[in-house]
């Protein structure tokens, strides 16, 4: 696991074209997520339209969250565990 | 809100009221303890402790406030308190298996990646399913569990915050992080599978 967490290190640590860019960058999250305020919605999108590199910047991250949503396979609760769960409660003073 | 205190119901109401508002969480709360050990048993375990715990301090849940933000951090600091010293962190995860899956990257000779074992027989989505599993398995347990919990659960920073204990400048970073290291590794994998991924 130690890699990994060294790798998560290096990742964000990415040169970008302009000053610009970079704060576009740190505000793709809150973009994807419906965080952003609309102030900051404007000043993204606006950039977005003449730039190619964070245009597709923002596809990726859009893509992953969408992926990561669709393709995670939902896990069935156990029915033993919720009968459980009810019966230990009722037996609880 | 109700006037009416969880202390002074009886012991009945209590019980439905509880069963009323939180048990429909148990789906979303069994499948982040199943994200979180990796394991079917000690995430049965983990939700089966969270509603005792629960139960036991439903006096102090406030009727109509976030069921399921309280539920998920009662179930995280269980895990971090008792599970997490258990057991020695994702050791079911193999990460040395997707870590040589990668090292096919030179061969991008779609011949040669269709003939291994058993690809044929997994369809496209199976392949991707499994490998977006494995890529957020392969997180270090405090990103993956941002990932889940906003991605899979929906949570806002705000409430993650609050679950996780953490300011939400914390939950940003986590968040960024752990996309950057997502996409890197699944483009890889995209590259591998010979899809061209930026085409629109
Ligand atoms: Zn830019």
């Amino acid at each position: 696991m130690k890699s990994t967490a060294t790798h998560l290190n290096q990742v964000s640590k990415k040169q970008w074209a302009t000053p610009d860019c970079e704060k576009i960058v740190s505000l793709l999250d809150m973009i994807v997520d419906g965080e952003a305020t609309h102030e900051d919605k404007n000043y993204f999108f606006t950039h977005v339209e003449t730039c190619k590199e964070c245009f597709s910047e923002h596809e990726k991250h859009q893509r992953l969250k969408e992926v990561l949503k669709d393709s995670i396979q939902r896990k069935a609760v156990p029915s033993r565990l919720l009968t459980s769960i009810k019966s230990v409660i009722h037996a609880t003073a | 809100m109700s006037d009416q205190r969880g202390s002074q119901l009886s012991k009945e109401e209590k019980d439905s009221r509880f069963e009323a508002e939180l048990l429909p969480i148990i789906d979303s709360l069994y499948n982040f303890a199943f994200r979180l050990t990796l394991d079917e048993d000690d995430a049965n375990d983990l939700v089966q402790e969270t509603y005792l715990k629960a139960y036991r301090f439903f006096e102090y849940f406030e009727q109509g406030t976030n069921a399921k933000a309280w539920l998920f951090r009662i179930l995280k600091n269980s895990f971090i308190n008792d599970f997490r010293k258990k057991s020695k962190q994702p050791a079911k995860v193999d990460y040395s298996e997707v870590e040589s899956y990668y090292n096919t990257e030179g061969n991008d000779n779609d011949a040669e990646i269709a003939s291994t074992s058993d690809m044929r027989s997994q369809s496209v989505q199976e392949l991707i399913g499994d490998e977006v599993a494995s890529a957020l398995n392969s997180l270090p347990v405090d990103f993956r569990t941002v990932i889940i919990l906003c991605d899979l659960e929906g949570f806002t920073y705000e409430e993650m915050a609050k679950i996780l204990d953490i300011p939400i400048g914390t939950v940003r970073s986590r968040l960024h992080r752990a996309r950057n290291f997502l996409k890197e590794k699944l483009e890889n994998y995209a590259k591998t599978m010979g899809y061209n991924n930026d085409e629109e």
